[in-house]
């Protein structure tokens, strides 16, 4: 309450611009979620050339020590020890040191594309039907500390808290609280609309991710897919830093 | 102790479309009863799924009055209002038919995308009643295209959508939105320039006021954190912008014209800025009483729960103009997705623009790149808004203008 209070006081608007950004888990988890979580539900893949091309397994899409994993195994909003098939939870990595590795399947969608079930079919209620959707949806930590992170900065900013997220071929983030580094240390609190990226070209940009892992479970919202919100989730992860995001 | 019922009953055919054929068809009739009684200042709400046992809800209400909520408010009373909204569309099998006879001309004339997501027909019949003299009863049928819309040759999720809701179905109504937007997708324009340009919304889009639908929350004004807390009855917008909850026939969709504490408000609207003077805050019953506030009937509650203070719809004021006429020559930026933004605490407004097309005003000529969008709350409808148009010229929609800042992403 103090940092929020300290906040909505003295931030200022930030100078729009490219920045290095530091994610806190919450933001992490969400740039993840919304940015690759809902590309790699194989539904939008049936019968869709393109995208098959694009994004073959195997592929390299991201850094080298970049780790992404969807799990229904852990307790939390994400949850989802059974999905609404009875597919067991097992945890699917979607992106394994930078290769794309796997896909968020239903029954329908794994035999469609002849690949494993994953336990992500899930319906928002009785009232729908059971569609692909993420459980708990998480960067793995790194090897760095936040400090770390943080000291190598000489200008950039570290985003603590969020109000929402997107994706779609870019990215979007609206912060809630921010505030600038300046020589490798936290400095003054900074009002930001929204930071975006390209969602492909931003996974190869980050450089940095913390030991520091959160995972977060929420009370109220959830994801969002066509009719079907809201759904719980879980999503976080460690502190990741990346390079080239627009601010405004 | 006084006893409220509250029934909502939806009937529902959907079709799912994936790769612009029918993948499966889905019915509902989902009945949800609730009753509430109301006894020395609490509320007690107990809820049932399908044929509900009244006696048995009634009992489980009257026990929930020990967790002792509060509502020191009077349920509302003596008045007897049933509006049927219904006309003839389809029956099941032909919309089912009609899906499908519209998905051909889409593959025929649109092989170069995809169509998914679903189209619906809806029915709903929600009542409210008490033993004050309340009885409401809302009837509704609409049938909902929403379609999500990839390019063939795209990597994308998906490209672009197109949302059609109408209580008259005409096909090609329809089908002349989706060509208008997708003829346009095909066509790459540039900017007329880099600057502060003309912007118009789509009627349904909340985006661009989304700051104030969270400042004029009555209870963030009540409390004093809201940016309008000193300003009620203030001139701090355009003369000409006139901001409104709306519970108009022709506005209403999947809600019905009392909210869930059975206000109707006269003439189905309630100004919460009028001509630019800020009036008043949205409010339930709770926070009206609580701050001393005018009641808008802004509560909103599941079957099952007590009401809450939530927007309802709310909608900008058009202007005596066309789309054309308020932008007097100029090219427009229609945006179509724009998805992320937000404001920030002081009401600098920031988003990327997704999908985006060039507009004379009366027809949109062709797609213009990713975009980023600015301004801010007060110069936005302000000296910086130019209209809400009279016709519907933003794909079947009316289209709301104003300047913003726009730069390519």
């Amino acid at each position: 309450m103090d940092r929020d209070i300290k906040f909505v006081k003295d931030a200022k608007p930030v100078k729009p611009g490219k920045y290095t950004v530091i994610f806190a888990p919450v933001a992490t988890g969400v740039f993840t979620h919304e940015s690759f979580g809902h590309k790699s539900e194989a539904d939008f893949m049936i019968g869709d050339e393109t995208m098959m091309k694009e994004w073959p397994i195997g592929k390299k899409v991201g850094a080298d020590n970049l780790c992404i994993v969807d799990s229904g195994e852990i307790l939390g909003s994400g949850f989802v020890p059974f999905d609404d098939e009875g597919t067991k939870a097992h945890k699917t990595y979607l992106i394994k040191n930078g290769i794309l590795s796997g896909r968020l399947h239903s029954t329908i969608t794994a035999e469609s594309l002849k690949e494993d079930t994953t336990g992500n079919a899930r319906a928002l209620n009785f009232e729908f039907e059971p569609i692909v959707r993420m459980t708990n949806t998480y960067i793995e930590p790194g090897d760095k500390t936040k400090e770390e992170l943080i000291s190598e900065v000489k200008e950039g900013i570290l985003i603590e808290d969020i109000n929402h997220g997107s994706g779609m071929s870019i990215f979007t983030i609206a912060p809630k609280i921010s505030y600038m580094i300046r020589d490798g240390k936290i400095a003054e609190p900074v009002n930001i609309s929204v930071v975006t990226g390209n969602v492909m070209e931003t996974l190869h940009e980050i450089d940095g991710i913390s030991k520091e892992f959160e995972l977060l479970s929420f009370t109220m919202g959830g994801c969002g897919k066509m009719e079907q919100f809201p759904l719980p989730v879980g999503l976080g992860g460690p502190y990741i830093r990346v390079n080239n995001v627009n601010v405004q | 102790m006084i006893k409220e019922k509250y029934t909502n009953r939806v009937k529902e055919i959907s079709v799912n479309i994936v790769q612009t054929d029918i993948d499966s068809v889905r019915k509902k009739d989902i009945l949800k009863t609730g009753l509430r009684v109301y006894d020395k200042g609490y509320i007690g709400v107990a809820g049932a799924m399908g044929k509900a046992d009244e006696e048995d809800l009634e009992r489980r209400a009257i026990d929930n009055l020990s967790l002792k909520i509060p509502y020191p408010c009077e349920p509302s009373e003596n008045l007897k209002m049933h509006l049927d909204y219904r006309e003839d569309i389809f029956s099941d099998e032909e919309f089912v038919r009609e899906a499908d006879e519209v998905l051909k001309v889409l593959r025929d004339e649109f092989s170069d995308f995809t169509f998914s997501n679903k189209m619906y027909l809806f029915e709903m019949e929600t009542g409210l009643t008490n033993d004050l003299g309340l009885d409401l009863l809302h009837r509704d049928r609409l049938l909902t295209v929403e379609f999500v819309i990839k390019e063939k040759a795209s990597a994308n999720v998906f490209d672009a959508f197109a949302i059609y809701a109408t209580r008259q179905y005409n096909r090609e109504e329809l089908l002349n939105i989706i060509r208008e937007e997708l003829t346009a997708y095909r066509n790459p324009v540039k900017l007329p320039e880099e600057g502060k340009l003309p912007v118009v919304f789509m009627d349904f889009d909340m985006v661009p006021v989304s700051k104030l639908i969270d400042e004029l929350n009555g209870y963030k004004l009540g409390t004093g954190a809201s940016l309008f807390k000193d300003f009620i009855g203030e001139k701090k917008f355009n003369e000409n912008f006139t901001f409104y909850q709306s519970a108009e026939k022709e506005d209403l969709r999947f809600i019905e014209f009392f909210d869930a504490e059975g206000v109707v408000n006269e003439g189905f609207k309630y100004a919460l800025i009028e001509n630019g003077r800020i009036m008043s805050p949205y409010t339930d019953k709770k926070t009206a009483h609580k701050f001393n506030l005018p009641l808008t009937g802004s509560a909103v509650g599941e079957y099952d729960k007590v009401p809450s203070l939530s927007p309802r719809y709310f909608k900008v004021k058009s202007s005596d103009k066309t789309l054309k006429e308020l932008l007097n020559g100029e090219m427009a930026v229609a945006v179509v997705i724009a998805s992320g933004g937000d404001f920030t605490a002081e009401g600098v407004f920031g988003t990327p623009v997704q999908l985006a097309f060039l507009t004379d005003g009366e027809r949109l000529i062709g797609r213009l790149p990713e975009l980023k969008l600015s301004g801010e709350l007060y110069s936005m409808f302000g000296e910086d808004f130019i209209g809400k148009s009279k016709d519907k010229a933003f794909l079947g929609q009316q289209a709301l203008a104003l300047y913003l800042n726009v730069n390519y992403l």
